[in-house]
């Protein structure tokens, strides 16, 4: 499945990365790496960006972001 | 004294600045790296008998290509060779904060690792060994808590140590790469070593390494620098076939992923963890909240606005007021004369002009501090990223924007707490178009003469209804704007909106009152200087000719007046005249053409060049053209003379309206983006851009929009 479609209090890891290289660059340079737990903590107010926490630090992705992030339910 | 030089590394939010200003105090020099809009900020300290220079890197959270500001962080680490890195990482967020500190390993430099904010590890629940970690690095590694300058004393024994060079702090082989990767690293690197020409100091092994990665800077330096044309592409295109082949992945991702298992390898036996809620989950729960964040959000920047818009009126008034003073004390020692007019008018009104932005400048970068030192501003981002998305933009730019409606010299300033360049740019290209307080004036003159006081549905006042809609046309031209140019010049990829929302911190008094003290600097050095210059030129535009030949002999009329009215009457009229005659008063004309299809004619084209100088003026002009001496925008027989000019009618009224909200911001405001952009050309496009907006706004509204209404 999809970062996007996760729901608030999804806890899963990382599965692949798509997207153009710029996008995946910066997904891995920011922590979600193949591989880490992650946790979705809220959607912003208005539904888009959703905030995550991977590593132990808070991060907001961009639905149109986390669309190329597929994910698996730990 | 010996000079030695230092660079300071890390992510932003990593508690840099702090560290830098407890290392630097106020000794700091903040301007931009050449060609580029990043900020260069440097200070010095004293080491013993050593002068330190600290340069202070743009944070990163990588030294890949993709930004302006990754760039310069490996460029100065490499060219400008630094004795040695401070790498600053939060130690409560260690894991993503050493990914940077892998990259600096890569380059091979002599790193010092700071484990800032030791306190909000703790109170996560993490547990940091620092000796084992400093042991497996082979670096000093220091545990800080730098707004409280703990650690800063063994930061500065151990920089001292290091800087009279009693041992290099060379980091330990703690990266593994596969093997296939490091077979192909060291195949590009021996081809790079036997077949580059120039390589300017850079490490061959990184630049093999980034070359693998694709990255776009090192492969131009490769080709020209090094001049390695034909037969690189060949050899990499070989090697990252190789790697895909056998780890079926881009080089890029492998490596990234090769980094964070040697973090993990590092921090398997460092770090512990006990999680816990910390006091920023609460806080978050609270102002990111589903049905609260907005209302949050609006009245945070409520406060703000009005704290920029209010609280900056009595010190501008006092600004105003004091260089009116020293005006009239200056000319009363000068007397009558051209001498007098270019010292009082030309330069202390120009300095006092420069001067009178600074109040709204330092209180809005007062609170863009508070803001962001105590981690607000990327919740703010959060919470209307939706709104502005459609844009192109991300949530940063909306206090730049909101700032405008105030005044847009300090809103275009806040432009640089947006990373992303070309969200930058497009923000200072619509921050013109906001209705700054200045253009206020114009609006109460014209809709106090020319819009009847009725009401609209029985509640709405038409006085109101149009001042609304001036407003709103001038968002609507600020959201066009930034899509033609987002079409236009700014194709290509978006950028990535990933934001780090980092611990709440308490923000300290010193680091908000020295980046106040930096941006006032700034503004005055940079652009104070050319502002001055330009309120000159203006001066000597509305100035000379001095003696132009006039219609009346006034002297005469004014010895044969009887009464004081008389002679107020005649002196208006001649101003009148000699504005007319002016330089600026002959532009007012030469114009006129061009402001006919408006139903402008060239007192109004007058008028408006003075609104160049700022926009209020444009009604002190008009008091001045009607002969009637020093008027403002309330005063009564201004409100009748303009009544009575047939030129005016509400239409061309909210014509001239919207022609002095769109048309080019004052000229305070070119410096200022020439400051922020680091070209002439973005003013100069400005220029045009916002005056063919006027005119084609005015003219459809006067032509064909106008007339249904009124």
């Amino acid at each position: 499945m999809c970062l996007k479609d996760c729901p608030v209090g999804f806890q899963g890891r990382i599965k692949v990365l798509k997207g153009p290289s710029a996008l995946k660059r910066r997904l891995l340079e920011m922590g979600l790496v193949p591989g880490k737990f992650f946790k979705v903590v809220r959607n912003a107010p208005l539904r888009d960006p959703l905030e995550i926490e991977i590593m132990g630090y808070y991060l907001a992705v961009r639905k149109e972001e986390a669309a190329y992030v597929l994910v698996e339910k730990a | 004294m010996k000079e030695v030089k230092i660079a300071l590394a890390g992510n932003p939010n990593a508690g840099k600045t702090t560290i830098f200003n407890a290392l630097t105090g106020a000794k700091q020099k903040v301007g931009n790296y050449p060609g580029v809009t990043v900020e260069r900020k440097e200070g010095f300290f004293r080491l013993g008998d050593l002068r330190v220079r600290v340069i202070d890197l743009p944070g990163t959270y990588s030294l890949t290509s993709y930004s302006p500001e990754e760039v310069i962080a490996r460029r100065v680490i490499v060219e400008e060779k630094p004795e040695v890195v401070v790498d600053i990482v939060d130690a409560s967020n260690l894991e993503r904060n050493l990914y940077l500190t892998m990259q600096l390993f890569e380059l091979g430099v002599p790193v010092v690792l700071v484990l800032n904010m030791m306190d909000d590890a703790k109170k996560k629940g993490l547990q940091i060994d620092v000796k084992r970690l400093s042991e497996k690095l082979g670096i000093p590694v220091i545990p800080m808590v730098g707004h409280k300058r703990i650690g800063l004393d063994e930061l500065l024994a151990t920089l001292e140590k290091i800087l009279k060079g009693e041992f290099r702090p060379v980091p330990n082989g703690v990266l593994f790469y596969p093997p296939e990767v490091h077979r192909e690293i060291e195949r590009l690197e021996k081809f790079i070593v036997s077949e580059g020409r120039d390589l300017s100091g850079y490490p061959p092994r990184w630049l093999a390494l980034k070359a693998l990665e694709g990255d776009e800077e090192v492969l131009r330096f490769l080709r020209e620098k090094a001049q390695l044309n034909g037969k690189l592409d060949e050899v990499l295109a070989q090697a990252r076939k190789a790697l895909r082949e056998r780890l079926g992945d881009e080089p890029e991702s492998i490596l990234a992923e090769a980094r964070y298992l040697s973090i993990q390898e590092i921090l398997k036996d460092v770090l512990k963890k006990t999680p816990r809620k910390t006091l920023t989950d609460y806080i978050d729960a609270v102002v990111c909240h589903r049905i609260l964040g907005i209302p949050i959000f609006i009245l945070v920047m409520t406060l703000m606005f009005q704290a920029v818009y209010s609280w900056s009126a009595p010190f501008m008034e006092w600004i105003d007021a004091f260089f009116a003073w020293l005006g009239g004390v200056v000319a009363g020692l000068l007397g009558e004369g051209l001498l007098k007019s270019l010292i009082v008018d030309g330069i202390i009104g120009g300095v006092g002009g420069v001067l009178v932005f600074l109040p709204q400048i330092v209180i809005l970068f007062f609170l863009i501090s508070l803001l962001e030192d105590s981690g607000y501003m990327p919740r703010a981002a959060f919470v209307v990223d939706r709104l502005l998305k459609p844009l192109g933009l991300n949530g940063k730019s909306f206090v730049p924007l909101l700032s405008s409606f105030a005044c847009n010299i300090p809103g275009i300033m806040a432009t640089r707490t947006i990373e992303n360049y070309r969200q930058r740019l497009l923000t200072i290209l619509a921050a013109p178009f906001m209705s700054c307080s200045a253009r206020l004036p114009i609006y109460t003159l014209l809709i106090g003469a020319f819009i009847p006081d009725q009401k609209i549905f029985g509640f709405f006042n038409l006085k109101g209804l149009v001042l609304l809609a001036i407003y709103l046309t001038g968002i609507l031209a600020g959201v066009v704007t930034i899509l033609v140019f987002k079409a236009l010049v700014f194709r290509g990829e978006p950028s990535p909106f990933l934001m780090e929302l980092p611990p709440y911190r308490l923000p300290t008094l010193k680091s908000v009152l020295i980046h106040m003290w930096n941006r006032a600097v700034l503004y005055v050095r940079k652009a104070g200087t050319v502002i001055l210059a330009i309120s000159i030129i203006m001066w000597a535009l509305f100035s000379f000719p001095q003696n132009p030949t006039l219609s009346k002999d006034y002297e005469a009329l004014m010895a044969a007046a009887t009464s004081e009215e008389e002679r107020l009457v005649i002196a208006n009229q001649e101003a009148a005249e000699r504005l007319s005659k002016s330089y600026a008063g002959r532009f007012g004309k030469f114009i006129e053409p061009v402001l006919k299809p408006l139903g402008f004619d060239w007192r109004i084209g007058i008028a408006l060049t003075s609104a160049f100088a700022a926009k209020e003026v444009l009604v002190a002009t008009l008091g001045q053209i009607y002969a009637l001496g020093e008027v403002g925008e309330e005063d009564v027989s201004l409100l009748e003379s303009i009544r009575k000019d047939p030129v005016f009618n509400p239409v061309t009224a909210i014509g001239l309206m919207l022609f002095s909200l769109l048309m080019m911001p004052c000229m305070a405001t070119l410096p200022v983006i020439k400051m922020e952009t680091g070209s002439w050309r973005w003013p100069a496009l400005v220029t045009l851009w916002t005056l063919s907006i006027a005119w084609s706004v005015t003219f459809v509204w006067v032509r064909f929009l106008g007339p249904l209404f009124f």
